[in-house]
């Protein structure tokens, strides 16, 4: 019964997946990346792990992806020009690692034997999570050398997103083609205005 | 009855769809998503490890990965922001001033 369970969430997990590949619209592949992550809280929770599914749920499909779709419609990629990928040999190339990877993966998966695990659910509820990570001093280490990355991308993301100084500007406009260097400066205006 | 190895079998399909999702789409945001959903086969992979030797380590690394994952978009969307308010564009083709 639970294989049946496991097998529907992994058909929508995968058809999303697809769609958010395929999709021509950036908001619909967001929209389809959702799903596709609340179809795999789904597979944590038949996977003995709901503490993680209700992470995936919070974490994943309420603020991250809410973050893309706000840059998204922010930044308004509606639709990309001309085709979403042209059909020369690099699109080929690509799909042919993807595939070249994806056998090579369930090659070595296959060959190696895995015993089954024990019968019925033995979940681990946040107690049992929460004793593992900070016991262990690894771990505990790794959760030091997360917190300052944490804080490294948010001083790092604050940074980026300031407005340029003149010199900057003058700096990035070197690079461009002549096209785009007569305008004045028209760039620094739109993405600005809504920060105080 | 789940099998590790149906557990393996969805995340190297996931896997994959991610990898060529990197490789083939031009459009920066979608291939910071397919990069999510790699992240994700890989949490699927290691929270079935995780049940089969019953061993919590392994979500506690989910835990660990899904930080990362938020970090990663937090300074990944703030490129893209950055860049577009200079190119107009989240083209990957059009973005190559350090290409050689």
């Amino acid at each position: 019964m639970s294989l049946v369970i496991f097998i529907m969430f992994g058909c929508v997990a995968v058809g999303c997946a697809l769609a958010m590949v395929f999709a021509r619209n950036p908001v619909y592949g967001a929209i389809a990346l959702i799903v596709c992550l609340a179809a795999l809280a789904g597979e944590y929770l038949l996977l003995d792990a709901p503490l993680l599914a209700a992470f995936q749920i919070l974490v994943y499909a309420g603020a991250i992806m809410v973050l893309y779709l706000f840059v998204i419609m922010l930044l308004n990629v509606r639709r990309e020009e001309g085709c979403r990928w042209c059909t020369d040999w690099r699109t080929y190339l690509g799909f042919a690692l993807a595939g070249l990877i994806g056998i090579s993966f369930l090659f070595k998966a296959s060959n190696v034997a895995h015993p089954a695990p024990p019968a019925g659910f033995h979940v681990y509820d946040v107690t049992g999570v929460a004793y593992t990570m900070f016991t262990d001093p690894t771990l505990l280490f790794v959760i030091e050398a997360l917190g300052v990355l944490l804080l490294m991308s948010v001083v790092g993301a604050i940074y980026l997103g300031r407005r340029f100084s003149a010199e900057e500007e003058s700096l990035l406009k070197r690079g461009e083609p002549e096209a785009s260097k007569g305008k004045g400066a028209p760039d620094d205006v739109p993405c600005g205005e809504a920060a105080p | 009855m789940i099998q590790t190895i149906h557990v393996l079998w969805l995340s190297t399909i996931l896997f994959v769809i991610g990898t060529a999702g990197v490789l083939v789409r031009r459009n920066a945001i979608v291939m910071l998503m397919s990069v999510e959903l790699m992240l994700n086969a890989v949490n699927l992979a290691l929270i079935g490890f995780a049940r089969q030797f019953r061993d919590v380590t392994g979500q506690v690394y989910v835990i660990f990965i899904m930080t990362v994952a938020a970090a990663e978009v937090a300074i990944g969307l703030a490129l893209f922001v950055a860049v577009f308010r200079h190119k107009r564009t989240l083209d990957t083709q059009k973005i190559d001033l350090l290409r050689w």
